[in-house]
Parts: C-alpha cells; structure tokens; sequence
C-alpha cells in the first residue's frame, strides 16, 4: 500500500513516500498530491525516499515531470535518499541527476 | 411453417400446425381445430387461404371473434403475429417462412434508439411517485404482482386479492413450462449474433403469453432504450409506444410487474395507457445474476386478455433465460474481438523480432551475442549492433518506459532514428545528444528511452560509451574483477537542452560486457525479491571464460529460476561483448 505522508516545516513541504512507486495507483496518488503542493503555492519541497521500496520506470518518468513542473512554478525540489536505500543503482542515478539529492530530512531541508 | 399459438381459458398453450388451404375453428368435433371454451360457438370462426394472403372470417359466431382488438365482422387479412380472440381462447397467427420472427419486416428498420425520450403519448420517467406501492423485499427471480391497494404489511397474495381477476390463477403448468423451455432451447442453445436472439426471446415471449405489442429494452447508461419492439398487426414498422413509468419501476426496482386490473383505474389520467387503450401490462427486469441490463414490456389492448399471475411466470422466466443469453453473447463478441486483436499482436511481435538484428556480426578476435524476451507479445527493449565500415562496431542497448504495444511504437521509432544516425559514423555522445532531441519532438510527455551504446575498436581495444539512464552493462575483467560502466547521464526524449558526454574503456583478452535491461535484475520472487544487480553480478563472476551464447543463457535461467518459472514482469534484454582470449569454449554465434 503506497501512502504519501505530508508535512510542513517553516516554508518546506516535505512528503514522504512510503511503499513502492509503481505504475498504477500510487503513482495517481503521488500525482494529486504533488500537483496540488504546486498549486497551493509552495516552492520549497522535498521528496522523501527513506520509506521507498522501489521505483519503477513509470515512477522515474513521474519524477522527471515533476522537475519540470516544479521549473514552471519556480518551485525547487530537493531529494532524500538514504545511503542503504533498497532503491537499485540504476534508478538511483537518473534521481540524483534530476535533483538536489541528501542522506537525511534535516540537511534536504536546510539546503533551500 | 404456419401455425397458430393457442392459449387455452386454462392457460394452457400449444402450436396448431396450419398445413391445408383452410382451418376452422369451433367447438365442435368437426373442426380443423377444437376449442373447448364455451364462449365459442360450433363452428366459430374460418382462416383461409388465397392468393393474396391469409384471411379470417367469422362463421356468424354468437360471441364474435376478435382480431387485435376488433372484432372481425367480414374477411380481414392475416399477418404474423396477429392476435385473434375467440371467447377466453387467445391464438396467435405464426407463419416462420417471413422470417425468424414470424413478424413479416426487419424490427432493426424502425427501432429507434433513444426516441422513446420524445415519442408522444408517454409517460415522464419517475419511480419516486408511482401511483401504486411497492415492496422491496420480491426479488427479480421472483414474481411479484403490483396493485393498486397493495400495502407494506401485505404479501404477493395481498396485492392478488386487490387485483381480483387472478385469484385462484394457477401458476404455469409443468407441460407448458416444458413446452416453453423447449421453444427457449430449440432457439436460443446455439450461438447467434445479439440481435437475433433478442428479437428470437421477444417472439417466444408472444407465443408464450399472447402479447399484442412488446418492446426489449436495453440500459445503455443513462436510460433504457427500445432494441425490439414488436408491434401489432397492421402497426408493424411503427415504433411501439410504452409506459416508462412502469418500465424504469421495473427497472429501478427490480422488480416484475403486472397491471392485471384496469390500468385506467391504477393511472388514472395517464397518457401512454389512455392514448394505447390498454387493457393489461406486464413489465420483467433481464437480469443476468449481476444486474439487471434492461427490462422485457408487453401489454395487450382493448377487449383482449388480461395477463395472469401464470404469464408473468413465464415471462420472468424468459427474462431471465435471455438476459444469460444476452451476457454469453456480448462475452462472445469480445471474446472474438480480443482473438482478432491477439492475431494482430502476433503479426506486430512478428514484425519487431524482425527489427531486432537477424545474427551478430563477425568481429575479429570478438565474439557477440544479444537476445530479447518481451514479457507481453511485443516490448519495449531493443539492441542492435552497427558495422560503421571502418572496422568499427556500434553497439546499443535500450529500454523504453513502459510496456506492451505503447512501448513497442516507441521502440520501433527509436531503432529507425538510431540507424539512421549510425550511418553518419557518429562519436556515441553526439548520436545520443541527436536522438535525444529527435524524442523529445515526438515522445508523449511520461515517455522515454534509456540508452546505452558504445563504439568497439576491435583494432585499438577499446570500447567508447555512452551510458543515457540505463543500467549500467557490467565489464568482467579476466581476473574476475567486476566493474560498471557507469550510469552518467540521463535518459532519452524528455530534457532536450541535456548534453551527454563518452568514458572509454580499454579491452583485454577474455575481457566480457555484460548488457542488460531491468527486466534482468528486477525480476521479482514468490516473496516480491528482486534478482538484483549483486546477485547478477556474483553470477557473472564465475563465468567469465565461457562464450556470450552460454553467458547469455546462463543468466536467463538463473532470472527464470529466480521468478519461479512465472511469467517475466519486465521485457528482459542481454547482449553480451566478449574479446577472445585462450579459453573460450563455445560458439558465439
């Protein structure tokens, strides 16, 4: 079951993302939760890995559309993944090209 | 073959075959058919035949004989499906040789899909203030009876009592029960397109109970629209006008109605009864043991029957037999069409195998292999090897996001560019640079390619790549060192302004490139585990001596073994670079 837990720190927006982002439900999930961080106006954002299972490439596409659409709404995103992330190399890489990518919460959060 | 359906006072019914030129009708043993009613006279009544058609006429019976209502006072013309009225005995004219319906003209020619919305003299759908009460509590498999005094305390046998006339009314006898499952078999056991059965279950219900005008109702979303109707002598073409209030009760409510009492009485004022001078109505929901998908509505008019508990029996019976049949036959229909799309599958998965390339080529001191498994019948991964002519070799290896047909669309418009742009002898970051803004023209925004593809020197050693996102090929040195040709850029057609740069790496003897999708490591378990890319690479470890054929089934079976011998998730893609050295053992191509 994929759930995206959301929360607020000062001006950041953080969701956590837990359970496997894959295609289908949960990445329709991600998507309201997402467009709507942008449509209420937050520009500070961070995704956070810590509770992924895995990414499929539907996910990774996802991800790469949200770096766009952050651009268009001069929001930036910043990544959380842990150092022993389940999340495989070859997925990992493409995330870390498109984003601002961090060891934990608190230095994602710090870094705007 | 002509016949009459004939519905005793009792009930009971029975075809009479018509084989002669004539056939009288009465009580008496000297006629062709003997009516034991007592309201017919001796001899009643006379259906001849001449060249023009059939005609009946009355024999100067004492109680008349009616025909769809009126009553026949000199020779009147005979179509199928008339209605004739002689004393309480109903008979219905037949003749088969007109057509599967027995009504002479195509039903499909004036049936009129949503027009019953504004067909004049209906009545305004409306379930929440039906004139008479329900209860909810007869579900559709049974028969319930609707009055106008009916109240919620009351059972079926309250709403009877009110309704009067059909007290005491057996329900249908087994014989003709018998007799009209064996009419249902004989025309709905085999397989015909829908039309054709629903007209098929709207004459088998006028054979069974004697209606004088039907409509097949089908819900196609928001209302119920009229697929069958059959109309009355003399009305055939015309579209047969119904109560909608009492077709979408039946409907809504799921339940079987019967307006055996004056109708009059029970709608009073209302214009579909009053303009249509009905006499009885009966209305069953076609429920197909999931939902009800429409309703079967009959009525007859002026001084002919009123329909009985025991007709709205059969009817529901029949209802119910055509819904199934309804549900087989669209089931089939898709059945059809999901095998002509199958065979379409086959002939695209035929065309993209033949995309992927044919054989290896022959590289000196290099031996090549590659295969790719789709996980549906055509994929999204694809390899291929270029002879750029100058002894060199380009070598790719991708994966579109995706899978299925959308994947393979993409896959074949990424090969045509891809070899298009090897002829013009490309460094690797340039024709990746090249194919990614070609994408990103063209993709739909969640689409795109990872794309690994590296040039071979065979005469320098060298192996020069670009790695666009995909998973980084594994290089296994001879001492069994493992090393990845790194992940560096990003994948193809959605950043079209991202610039790609080359790593190059240097060949030894026995030296293997391991090129794989993720089909390959994310091949998952009984228990959701991934192969996984240590395991791929533990695995690839112990096998650096042996030929890229054997390396390459190597690691399928392993990724089988791993899946538990279930169906791939993932297209699944190797190709596999060996520089020979001293020890290969097998065949490379």
């Amino acid at each position: 079951m994929f759930k995206v837990k959301v929360s607020d720190e000062g001006t950041v927006r953080t969701l956590v993302l837990e359970g496997r982002l894959l295609l289908g439900d949960s990445l329709t999930t991600l998507d309201k939760v997402v467009m709507a961080t942008l449509t209420e106006g937050h520009k500070r954002i961070v995704f956070d890995f810590t509770k992924t299972g895995a990414i499929d490439s539907a996910g990774i596409g996802a991800l790469a559309i949200y770096r766009k659409r952050a651009a268009e709404h001069q929001a930036s995103i910043k990544v959380v993944i842990p150092k022993r992330s389940p999340i495989p190399s070859h997925v990992q890489t493409p995330i870390r090209l498109l984003y601002d990518t961090h060891e934990e919460v608190a230095s994602a959060v710090v870094s705007f | 073959m002509r016949y009459l359906s004939v519905t005793t006072p009792e009930g009971t019914s029975y075809r009479h075959p018509f084989t002669g030129d004539a056939l009288r009708l009465g009580r008496s043993s000297s006629n062709d058919l003997v009516l034991h009613d007592q309201a017919a006279s001796r001899n009643h009544a006379e259906i001849i035949s001449r060249p023009e058609g059939y005609f009946l006429i009355d024999a100067h019976s004492r109680n008349g004989t009616y025909l769809n209502g009126s009553q026949v006072i000199e020779a009147v013309p005979l179509r199928p499906g008339d209605l004739i009225r002689i004393g309480s005995t109903l008979l219905v004219f037949n003749d088969t040789e007109t057509g599967p319906s027995g009504v002479a003209g195509g039903l499909e020619d004036h049936a009129t899909p949503g027009s019953a919305t504004t067909r004049p003299g209906t009545i305004t759908p409306g379930t929440d203030d039906l004139p008479f009460p329900i209860s909810d509590s007869i579900a559709v498999d049974q028969v319930a009876v609707t009055g106008r005094e009916g109240s919620g305390g009351e059972g079926a046998a309250g709403r009877l009592d009110a309704l009067g006339e059909v007290i005491g009314t057996p329900l249908a006898s087994p014989e003709q029960m018998r007799r009209i499952i064996f009419a249902a078999d004989q025309q709905l056991a085999f397989h015909h397109p829908l039309n054709r059965i629903l007209e098929a279950v709207m004459d088998l219900a006028r054979d069974a109970v004697c209606y004088e005008r039907g409509v097949l109702l089908r819900w196609c979303g928001d209302e119920l629209v009229p697929v069958v109707e059959r109309g009355a002598s003399g009305e055939v073409g015309r579209p047969v006008s119904f109560s909608r209030t009492i077709a979408y009760h039946a409907f809504t409510r799921r339940r079987a109605v019967l307006l055996a009492k004056d109708p009059h009485e029970i709608f009073p004022g209302a214009t579909s009864i009053d303009e249509g001078n009905i006499c009885s109505v009966m209305c069953v929901p076609l429920w197909n043991n999931r939902e009800v998908i429409g309703v079967v509505y009959v009525d007859n008019r002026g001084f002919a029957r009123r329909f009985t508990r025991r007709d709205l029996q059969v009817l529901t019976f029949l209802a119910n037999i055509a819904a199934l049949k309804i549900d087989n036959a669209e089931l089939f229909s898709m059945a059809l069409e999901a095998q002509g799309m199958y065979r379409i599958l086959r002939e695209a998965a035929a065309i993209q195998r033949g995309l992927l390339p044919r054989r290896s080529p022959t590289i000196p001191g290099y031996l090549l292999d590659g295969d790719s498994i789709p996980c549906f019948e055509v994929g999204g991964d694809l390899y291929d090897y270029h002879a750029l002519g100058d002894g060199r070799f380009g070598i790719g290896v991708g994966d579109v996001a995706g899978k299925g047909l959308p994947a393979a669309l993409v896959m074949s418009h990424f090969q045509a560019a891809q070899r298009a742009l090897s002829e013009l002898r490309l460094p690797p970051e340039e024709m990746i640079g090249r194919l990614n803004r070609i994408l990103c023209r063209c993709l739909p925004e969640n689409r795109y390619v990872t794309f690994f593809y590296g040039i071979l020197d065979p005469g320098r050693h060298t192996f020069t790549y670009v790695n666009a996102g995909h998973p980084a090929p594994l290089c296994v040195r001879r001492s069994g060192e493992v090393e990845r040709l790194k992940l560096n850029h990003l994948f193809v057609g959605m950043f079209e302004d991202h610039a790609y740069s080359s790593e190059t790496i240097r060949f030894e003897p026995d030296d293997l490139i391991i090129c794989y999708s993720d089909g390959v490591t994310e091949q998952e378990d009984a228990d959701k585990q991934p192969f996984g890319e240590r395991r791929l690479e533990a695995l690839a470890r112990g096998i650096e001596s042996r030929a890229p054929r054997d390396v390459l089934e190597k690691i399928l079976s392993a990724v089988d073994g791993h899946s538990g011998g279930r169906r791939h998730t993932d297209d699944v893609t190797l190709v596999i670079l060996k520089r020979e050295g001293h020890d290969v053992q097998g065949q490379g191509q």
